[in-house]
């Protein structure tokens, strides 16, 4: 048994099983995976870049666009970024309503994402019904912020909408739903044998290397690391609530391994710990004003004649989002540094692969919620020996020619 | 004369109402799996009009692709589709309608495990030659899949070949029509019944497993290998396999009724219908036997896609050469002891 | 245990003494019933003690990248800031972020890797190789992360000024 054949193989950057594109090179002995390898890059739309340009209101409604699912997480993360850096206090009515929509934001990505990863181990049914439900939560978000994804409700200092109390009752509607069907689909989540077969001792992140590696979220807390910045190092509402703790998969009665299956339960428990999160905002929501400042260009004059540092730390629901913003007298920040949750676990990849099936790479790869998602609009074409970068304007007018081209 | 035409003609109008059956099947399949999922579904014709589409459409053909194997395993798979559901249902509707001819002699458990084989062998050859890596390891999976799923249906082959040489002495035990003129249930005891159950129990893997629906769809699988085996084919190639998948699962569907339902409307009711000096009772029969078929589809195919995630590869052999193999078994155990005792 | 942040200030002076430049607290409270406060830490120092003050932070505590390194240009130097955190993952708000700023000279812009003490931070410091031209010694990895492989070696998007290429026959337009 001395020669072993290996043969490469490459997923994406399109492939069935993902939604955003990104390269996994393989290399494959039968049905096992021997080494990997990652190729990012495919949407680098240089948010760091464009973000230099724009004023600091502005910059809040293209963070929204980094990510559709982590639409509030982004903002939030910024907006807390520069608050500390401009030392602003923000309302406590809207540390609560930030809370609220980032939790709704949570259920709906959780919800979303054990679709997914039903989907991707071939399980359409288990798909539709969470996506099913999920269509509950996106109803009270379109009635609370006027969208379903892409809020546009949060501002440095605050928030841009209240949530009026004649809207408690379509919140409350939304609790009460989730409430009743929470016990079903935990049980048709959790106790399906096939989804079982399929998650158990798959994907395996050890306690050490999720440490080593710097995993966030859930990723981190299903290999036993108790790690949640709600926790660790929280904001808004977050150190109000004195029964918060990580979730961890000991909440279902397992030890944590580190496998696909803990990351299931960890999300699915995380559904219900949003629940009650919301229903405590909901109880303990203070009066008051939910914005220091509603004029945006007020805002900006405040904080350009601010220098200062700040950092921005929120649990996303795929992890930690990190922001790093220095305030230079500009109209907007000097650099503004973005890490995304999937930026830390994607190099958890490559320890996850060891040993894996070719049938379980979409499972793995699904199971820390890739959100592949950052770069520019720029294209790199090789023609003749002389390489030129194209800008979005030059990549136009090819494209008005070749329409012209085909027209005739 | 009339008989040896209506012997010629049947297996010409089984190969067009095959192929509409199937299309249809797999139509009604997917807005029963639709309305599960709480869906709304494609409409019931869905399956005709992608095949129309798919034949307008271009034919792609990979440049490193092995091109006679590939251009002749889809027509090849439809093509012994087709001839497994005339060798399957032929004998059958010559049974009931009580001609007699050399076709009862012919339905022949053996030849159908071989002929099951030749639409998987003619894809994996089809995946094999397509020169893609995501159709090399489809064909892969389904060589493995093929291989483990032959044992169970093997030992289901020779419970029935048993079963049949201790009730009927003279016919030929193998043949379809020896099974469908003695059914199962018939002659046997409580114990035998259980038996029964138990083949039936593992058809429930058989038939996704030998028609490749989920949870044994592994040589397809969309999110691993993205369609696998049919990664490279197109055009009026994968109106092909279409059909040939369409025919197949409703040869395999036929085959577990003629196995284990193959009461026709006389036996059931004991009566004959008959109008205007006409024997309608064949009709009847045509009728019952498709209902039958639906229902079959239904519980073994539609019901157990929807239910199940898929399996991964080595669970599927596993789930299949021991589990599937064991329950057979004891299913072949109980059969001959219920045979044994009752002869006693 | 989490330790005290006057604390860790107190043992990084002790330990690199002249090599620290400058260190400061910024306090922030947060919460509306339970007010708890948040505490985080800038440190700068010189890029001779960098890895061994990474590494001495490991043995305090949990350490954890939060953030890829962000950076600052001044006119003839630039300034690397690594944020770090210490004790995550310990909860009852003992996270404290150790903002590590690092000065390097225009003309030799080179730091040692920190992947033999965390290697979570391999993709941060290959973004920082591509983006801002820094030059990571030791790296196990020093492939590009984001940017494609056509892209000019000397064209640093994340630079503030980016240069033009020297090769005549690349040619850039913006």
């Amino acid at each position: 048994m001395s020669t072993r054949q290996t043969y490469p193989l490459h997923i994406g950057p399109t492939h069935p099983a993902f939604k955003e594109p990104v390269q996994f090179n393989f290399e494959i002995e039968g049905e096992r995976v021997i080494t990997c390898d990652i190729e990012f890059g495919y949407t680098h739309r240089a948010v760091e870049h464009i973000a230099r340009e724009r004023n600091f209101i502005q910059i809040l409604y293209l963070l929204e666009r980094i990510c559709g699912i982590c639409s509030v997480s982004h903002p939030m993360a910024y907006c807390l970024a520069v608050e500390q850096a401009a030392e602003i206090e923000v309302p406590p009515r809207a540390k609560y309503i930030r809370t609220i929509i980032g939790e709704l934001e949570r259920l709906h990505s959780h919800l979303l994402w054990t679709g997914v990863a039903a989907h991707e181990i071939g399980f359409d049914t288990l798909f539709l019904y969470t996506w099913n439900i999920r269509e509950k939560v996106l109803d009270c978000l379109e009635t609370i912020t006027g969208n379903r994804i892409n809020y546009g409700i949060l501002t440095i200092g605050g928030v841009r909408r209240d949530i009026t109390p004649d809207l408690y009752p379509v919140l409350q509607e939304t609790l009460d739903y989730y409430y009743d069907v929470f016990e079903r689909a935990r049980e048709i989540i959790l106790d399906n044998m096939s989804i079982q077969l399929r998650c158990k001792n798959v994907g395996i992140l050890s306690h050490e290397n999720a440490l080593a590696y710097c995993a966030v979220g859930p990723t981190a807390r299903a290999s036993g690391v108790p790690r949640d910045v709600r926790v660790d190092y929280p904001v808004n509402a977050y150190p109000d609530i004195e029964w918060l703790k990580p979730v961890s998969p000991l909440d279902a009665g397992r030890e944590p391994r580190g496998d696909v299956y803990d990351r299931m339960i960890v999300r699915v428990h995380e559904i219900h710990q949003s629940i009650d999160i919301i229903n405590f905002c909901m109880e303990n929501m203070p009066e008051g004003a939910v914005d220091v400042e509603p004029k945006a260009t007020k805002m900006i004059s405040t904080l350009k004649k601010v220098q200062g540092e700040g950092i921005g730390r929120y649990e996303a629901p795929r992890g930690e989002v990190s922001h790093y913003d220095i305030l230079d007298n500009r109209e907007g920040p000097l650099l503004m540094k973005v890490k995304a949750p999937t930026y830390s676990n994607g190099i958890t990849w490559m320890k996850m692969f060891d040993n894996v099936e070719i049938a379980d790479i979409p499972i793995v790869i699904a199971s820390i919620d890739p959100c592949v998602a950052c770069a520019d609009r720029m294209s790199f074409v090789d023609s003749g020996g002389r390489r030129s970068i194209m800008t979005s304007a030059d990549l136009h007018r090819l494209s008005v020619e070749k329409q012209r081209r085909i027209g005739k | 004369m009339i008989t040896l035409i209506l012997t010629l003609l049947m297996p010409a109008f089984v190969l067009v109402a095959g192929i509409v059956l199937g299309l249809l099947m797999k139509g009604v399949d997917r807005k029963f799996a639709a309305y599960f999922q709480s869906r709304i579904g494609p409409p019931v014709l869905q399956p005709f009009y992608d095949m129309g589409k798919l034949m307008m459409k271009q034919s792609i053909i990979p440049e490193n692709a092995v091109t006679w194997i590939f251009k002749g395993a889809p027509v090849t798979a439809l093509s012994s589709s087709v001839l497994l559901l005339i060798y399957i249902v032929v004998p059958y509707f010559l049974y009931l309608s009580g001609v007699n001819h050399f076709f009862l002699q012919a339905g022949d458990l053996i030849v159908i495990l071989y002929v099951l084989a030749i639409p998987t062998v003619a894809l994996v050859s089809g995946g094999f030659s397509s020169g893609s890596p995501y159709a090399a390891i489809g064909a892969q999976r389904e060589v493995v899949l093929l291989m483990c799923v032959e044992l169970p249906l093997a030992v289901t082959t020779i419970t029935f070949a048993t079963k049949m040489s201790a009730v009927c002495e003279s016919c030929p035990s193998f043949s379809l029509t020896t099974i469908a003129s003695h059914p199962v249930w018939n002659t046997m005891g409580p114990m035998g019944i259980l038996g029964g159950m138990m083949l039936l129990l593992s058809f429930v893997f058989i038939v996704p497993a030998e028609s490749a629906k989920i949870p044994f769809d592994q040589g397809e699988a969309e999110t691993e290998i993205a369609e696998g085996l049919l990664a490279e084919y197109s055009g009026k190639y994968l109106a092909f396999i279409q059909m040939a998948d369409g025919v197949k699962s409703l040869a395999l569907v036929s085959l577990t009724v003629i196995l284990f339902f193959p009461h026709g409307f006389t036996d059931l009711t004991g009566l004959r219908i008959t109008g205007g000096g006409y024997d309608f009772t064949l009709a009847a029969d045509v009728v019952l036997f498709f209902v039958k078929i639906f229902a079959v589809y239904f519980l073994l195919i539609t019901t157990v896609r929807v239910i199940m995630a898929r399996f991964k590869i080595s669970q599927a052999a596993k789930i299949l050469l021991l589990t599937i193999t064991v329950v057979s078994l004891s299913g072949y155990m109980l059969i001959y002891l219920d045979t044994f005792i009752s002869a006693l | 245990m989490a330790l005290h942040h006057d604390e860790i200030v107190n043992r990084l002076k002790n330990e690199f003494g002249d090599e620290i430049l400058g260190i400061n607290v910024i306090e922030r409270t947060e919460g509306v019933l339970r007010k708890r406060d948040q505490r985080s830490i800038a440190v700068s120092l010189t890029r001779k003690v960098f890895h061994r003050a990474v590494s001495y932070l490991k043995t305090m505590g949990t350490l954890h990248i939060a953030c890829p390194m962000a950076s600052r240009e001044f006119d003839d130097y630039l300034e690397l800031i690594y944020p770090f955190t210490l004790f995550s993952g310990e909860g009852n708000f003992s996270e404290i972020p150790v903002i590590v700023k690092v000065l390097l000279p225009e003309d030799d812009l080179s730091i040692r890797t920190v992947t033999d003490i965390i290697p979570g931070i391999l993709f941060m410091e290959r973004e920082t190789m591509e983006m801002l031209g820094v030059v990571i010694e030791d790296i196990p990895d020093p492939r590009r992360l984001f940017t494609p492989g056509n892209l000019p070696d000397d064209f640093k998007p994340l630079r503030e000024n980016p240069k033009e290429p020297e090769d005549d026959s690349q040619e850039i337009k913006y």
